[in-house]
Parts: structure tokens; sequence; C-alpha cells
């Protein structure tokens, strides 16, 4: 028995020291990863999420304001309205696909400018590119 | 008159007696039952902590690059503009992912993006006018794979300049 609770417990200490607990705003994303990555680890204050998911080669990206799917980017742009004017110092923080073709990110970039929130962190994968 | 029995008043070489261990009074006072800790409990519950960090663990880390955006115009600007490093996606069927990059006025042949850290790097150190306060624009078409703009964004402040912008096309 003793063996067994001494690995349980390494296991559990394994995962206790690694892992970041997933959040149900962080949806399944694969995120860009540039060569000598300059991004660093941050945790921003006030904060809005925006996901945009890969759904294939010609379909529109999934858009996700939080952890809420949106239909459209006028959607977003009027909830990014509101959050403009409760929180002006908010930054986007944009966890945009890797497989994403430019136009698609360009196009929620420009509803996050219009809005009037300037601040973005375009989120990456810390690591090696493969 | 009876002398208490202390190790000092012990006949000499005769054995100490010692007090019975609290084992041993206990196992006299409850013959039958045996002495164990009752382990199942807590295995229960650190199987369950395990379980918990399976399943809600995530193991890639995220980084963030800033980036600003345009605010809405407020009025003229004071600043004089200077002039831009422009660097253009262009398709390129041999080039990774089908896009290499051009800069305008020092490299107009295609170049791949992982090679573009270093030729800004070069063009900061080289070039007068163009230090890391001079501003670079990214021009990218709208097919361009968000992963290499992203990755030619990274290199623009890798090679030290500060003003990166996402530039219309149209």
């Amino acid at each position: 028995m003793t063996p067994m609770i001494d690995v349980t417990f390494l296991l559990l200490f394994f995962f206790m020291v690694t892992s970041h607990i997933a959040s149900i705003e962080k949806v399944a994303v694969e995120l860009p990863r540039p060569d000598h990555n300059q991004s660093s680890e941050r945790k921003p204050e006030e904060k809005v999420l925006i996901n945009l998911q890969y759904t294939g080669e010609n379909g529109e990206p999934g858009l996700m304001f939080g952890s809420l799917t949106l239909d459209s980017t006028a959607e977003l742009s009027e909830r990014l309205h509101r959050v403009a004017q409760e929180q002006p110092q908010a930054e986007v923080i944009l966890r945009a696909d890797r497989r994403l073709a430019y136009g698609h990110v360009r196009r929620v970039l420009a509803v996050i400018s219009s809005a009037g929130l300037g601040r973005v962190q375009v989120v990456t994968e810390l690591g090696p590119r493969t | 008159m009876s002398m208490p029995i202390s190790p000092t008043h012990a006949p000499p070489g005769a054995a100490t007696p010692r007090p019975p261990s609290f084992h041993r009074r206990y196992r006299r006072r409850h013959r039958g039952l045996s002495l164990t800790l009752n382990l199942t409990p807590m295995i229960d519950v650190v199987f369950l902590l395990l379980f918990f960090f399976l399943v809600a663990s995530r193991f890639g880390v995220e980084g963030m690059l800033p980036a600003r955006l345009p605010a809405p115009s407020t009025g003229l600007s004071t600043e004089v503009p200077r002039t831009p490093l422009r660097v253009r996606f262009v398709a390129d069927a041999g080039a990774n992912a089908g896009f290499a990059v051009t800069v305008d006025h020092f490299h107009s042949a295609p170049l791949p993006i992982s090679s573009l850290r270093d030729e800004l790097s070069a063009i900061r150190r080289d070039k007068p006018g163009f230090d890391a306060d001079a501003p670079v624009h990214l021009i990218a078409p709208d097919e361009a794979p968000w992963d290499g703009v992203v990755n030619a964004y990274n290199a623009a402040l890798a090679a030290g300049y500060h003003k990166v912008f996402f530039v219309d096309s149209k």
C-alpha cells in the first residue's frame, strides 16, 4: 500500500505544480507560436477575452466574447461599446487560432478599435515553434 | 520498612526495569483490538484531488504580445510623422504557409518570415533614421495566415522596434 500512496502523492504534487487551471473562457484554440517569442505571461486587472476559433477552411470563425458565443461582429461591437463606457482602461485579450486567415482577425481588430478599446494583447503559445 | 527501588538502589549488574511502551500498554488494555491507521478516507481524498487536477489542468503556457490600436480621432496630432518601415506580405508558393515578406526600399525580393527579425535588426543598426522609434507597418492581405502575421509582428518587436502597426492593405 505504501508505494502506491507514495506514487499517488508524487503525481498529485506534479499536477499541482505544473498545471494551469482551465478556464471556461479559454476554449480550445491553436495559438500562434512565433520564433524568438517576445510575449510574456501577464494578468491584466481589467480585461475582456475574445476567442476566435477555426471552424474549417471556408467556414466563418467561431466568435466568443468571454464564455458567450456570438453570431456576428455587430453583436461584438455592441458589447465592446458597453465595456468601453464602463471600463475604458480594459484590455482586450485576443485568442485567435493560428490557422485563421488574417482577414478574419483584421475585422475583429477593426471592431475593437472602433469601440475605443486601444489596448490589445495578442495571445501566443510560449515554447519552441514546431 | 521498605525502601523504594530505583536505579541508584538496584544491585550492581541487575537489569534496569523499563516502563511498558504505549503500544504494549494499549494492547494490554484493549486485548483483541489491533492498532491500525485507517487510510481509506485519505486515499479517497487524494484520488479525488488527483482526478480534479487531471481534468482541470492545461499544460500549454500562454503569453501575450501587447498591441495598440488607433483610438477614434480626437483632433490633429502635433507629432511629425516619421517614415515607416513597410513590411508587405506577398504570395510565394515556395515559402512556408505560402507567404513571404518584402521590406519597401530595403528588400524587394521575397524573404522568409523567419528571416525578418535579422533583416529589421540590420536596418535599425545600419540605416540612419530607422531607430527603435521608427514605425513598422505590417501590410498583409486578408488571405495571409494569422500565424505568419503574428510571427512578423513578433519579429519586429524582437528586432527592437516599439511601434509596430497592423495596416490595412486596401
